[in-house]
């Protein structure tokens, strides 16, 4: 991974202390950081050695002070109509100076931290109440940068640094004397913060995101004991503490909506707990929030492990929260691949707790984010339809299962991109790809990336199958095939394969070649080539001849919408 | 132990020096590696070290063993 630093102050002071913190948490990290004063001139040069080091990530920290100059300390040397021109001087270098590295860097992930002054204006008051004064240039160009988002959609990630300043304090994030000596600005005492600040940011677009917050109930959910204290008097609800769970349950709402599955891990009968889940008028998390419900008295062990079966996913994304230290504890040893959080405190503290988990953090929202929950839920459904079913062929039938299947398009990127980060199952070959890896390979030319939408009487399962095929003269190869674990045993990886072999039979394709890249994970998808009448050539490589065979499915495939 | 065998104690660390080679004598011209850049790092660990804050003025004099035990005793005995 190679994260490029481009600062407007100098890192010298402690970049080594930086790359060994950054290394911590992301594997395999080189560093570059621009020499304090070129990062205007570097971003021009074409030449430049932070082009050629060509980054995966480039992390751009200007501060406000530097973009100003001496301006940032006399805002009335000019006047108003003056300052509004400054502003707008301000946004055009901005706005040059990013259309540069996106168009030199087509394939890193350009990071822009926002404007802060360290400093309260030296108007004071004032300041605020002129037109254009400091505060106010710096909003503007705050919302500058979100109106060039916009515009660069996901090529630039908006990184909140003022946020993360005024959480701490501006007064005790800098020392001015190392300012003055150095042109560091920041405090010793403040460097692990502002480490910590941007590794957060490197970790939300490297390593893999959790899918499921699993929480206990007693002292977690709600304050006391359903068990002993009855429904009416454990605190949830009104003023003071009972408002502090409340708030706790909303937070949680906040991650079911972007798509993280909750579970519950509580030891209780499940009669008295769900009577609070159910009936209770403070509770904010309802039945239908959680994917997966484990009332019982087993050891938690065994209900997380049950839990990431349910929900087919590996224990490794799960995060696990619970008030009871000797509980985490058993959970910590025998699951070491789960994230505890050992809640303490009161539920505000739980709150700080639940947001400064790392892996939870995301940078974009799909669709499917949006909508995974709900799918879900109608996923439960199937399965109960699959138990009533007479035979396998009913339970396909009766689903009235339909696959739209796209090649190349474009409005599918981040959710190929995603899928391919993700998916770890139904995977031949486990390829991951960034947004901008898979929008060159559509624009290449060599490459076909299918897409398969799955919807059946329940609903609409949203983008769930990828394949991505380079086209080679009489042989088309398969790079990825993967598929979502919500849909894997539905047939839907024959409808793709299906409509793949009729695109290259309609232009004379002779064979198609598949490998199979062995991983600790994806064995579901191990037979996937003998299941379909591939032959084993060697080395895990298979291959099928054209013309083939059809094969059976309960799919009815539709080309594009 | 006292202030001047702590100091050295952590400026033989910080360069990764032997304790012997260095002594009240000893200066930013005896050490290759104690230039400006390493010189603020220093002081900032002997800032945290001793819980003492150094004048921004003080801070590019204190360039030998002898100014920075005497700079550290001035901070010690306001306290």
């Amino acid at each position: 991974m190679k994260i490029a630093f481009l600062t407007s102050y100098n890192t010298d002071l402690f970049k080594k202390e930086l790359e060994k913190y950054i290394s911590n948490y992301i594997k395999n990290c080189s560093f570059f950081f621009n020499a304090y004063g070129t990062q205007e001139k570097i971003v021009y040069d074409k030449s430049s050695s932070l082009y050629s080091f060509n980054p995966n990530i480039i992390i751009i920290h200007f501060e406000i002070e530097w973009l100003l100059g001496d301006f940032a300390y006399d805002i009335l040397s000019l006047a108003e109509n003056e300052r509004y021109n400054k502003l707008k001087e301000y946004e055009s270098k901005i706005s040059l100076l990013i259309q540069n590295i996106t168009d030199k860097l087509p394939n890193t992930k350009i990071i822009i931290e926002n404007f802060i002054p360290r400093d309260k204006p030296i108007l004071s008051i004032l300041d605020s109440n002129i037109n254009y004064g400091l505060e106010e240039i710096t909003l503007q160009l705050n919302n500058f940068l979100f109106s060039q988002k916009k515009i660069y959609s996901d090529r630039i990630i908006i990184h909140d640094y003022a946020t993360f300043i005024s959480n701490f304090g501006r007064i005790n994030c800098f020392d001015y004397r190392l300012y003055r000596l150095a042109k560091n600005p920041f405090a010793k005492s403040f460097y692990n913060e502002l480490f910590n600040h941007y590794t957060n940011i490197i970790d939300a677009l490297v390593n893999p995101r959790k899918k499921c917050i699993v929480v206990d109930l007693d002292n977690t959910l709600w304050g006391g004991i359903v068990g002993q204290d009855g429904v009416e008097n454990i605190i949830l609800g009104g003023t003071g503490i009972g408002e502090a769970y409340v708030q706790f349950q909303k937070v949680l709402l906040n991650f079911y909506r972007k798509g993280i599955f909750l579970g519950i891990c509580s030891k209780n009968n499940y009669e008295d707990a769900m009577e609070v889940i159910e009936k209770h008028p403070d509770m904010i998390l309802r039945k239908e929030n959680f994917a997966s419900i484990k009332i019982n008295w087993l050891d938690k062990v065994t209900n997380i492990i049950n839990i990431a079966n349910d929900l087919n996913i590996s224990t490794d994304s799960i995060v696990f929260l619970d008030d009871n230290p000797v509980e985490c504890e058993l959970v910590r040893q025998k699951l070491p691949e789960v994230e505890v959080v050992n809640l303490s405190g009161d539920p505000d503290n739980y709150i700080k707790q639940l947001l400064s988990i790392r892996s939870l953090n995301t940078t974009f929202l799909t669709d499917e984010d949006l909508v995974r929950n709900k799918m879900f839920l109608a996923n439960e459904k199937r399965k109960e339809l699959e138990q009533n079913s007479f035979s396998l062929d009913d339970y396909y039938k009766s689903l009235e299962m339909k696959a739209h299947i796209y090649v190349n398009d474009i409005s599918h990127i981040s959710r190929i991109s995603q899928l391919t980060q993700k998916t770890n199952q139904f995977n031949l070959t486990t390829r991951r790809y960034t947004v901008e890896e898979v929008k060159n390979f559509i624009q290449n030319g060599e490459y076909r990336i299918y897409t398969l939408r799955l919807l059946d009487k329940f609903g609409d399962n949203g983008i769930v199958l990828v394949a991505i095929i380079k086209m080679e003269n009489e042989m088309w190869v398969i790079d990825t095939f993967l598929m979502s674990c919500r849909v894997i045993g539905r047939q839907a990886e024959t409808a793709l394969l299906e409509a793949i072999i009729d695109d290259a039979q309609r232009v004379g394709v002779k064979s198609i070649i598949g490998e199979f890249i062995k991983t600790p994970k994806n064995a579901p998808a191990e037979n996937f080539f003998s299941n379909h009448r591939f032959t084993l050539l060697s080395n895990n490589k298979w291959k099928l001849d054209l013309p083939a065979k059809k094969f059976s499915h309960y799919i009815k495939i539709i080309r594009g919408n | 132990m006292n202030i001047e065998n702590e100091l050295i104690l952590l400026i033989s660390q910080f360069f990764q020096k032997n304790m012997k080679d260095i002594n009240l004598e000893t200066t930013q011209n005896d050490i290759e590696e104690w230039d400006s850049l390493e010189h603020i790092k220093l002081v900032l660990e002997i800032e945290s070290k001793f819980g003492v804050r150094f004048p921004l003025e003080i801070i590019p004099k204190l360039t030998s063993v002898k100014n920075i035990v005497e700079e550290l005793k001035k901070l010690k005995n306001n306290i």
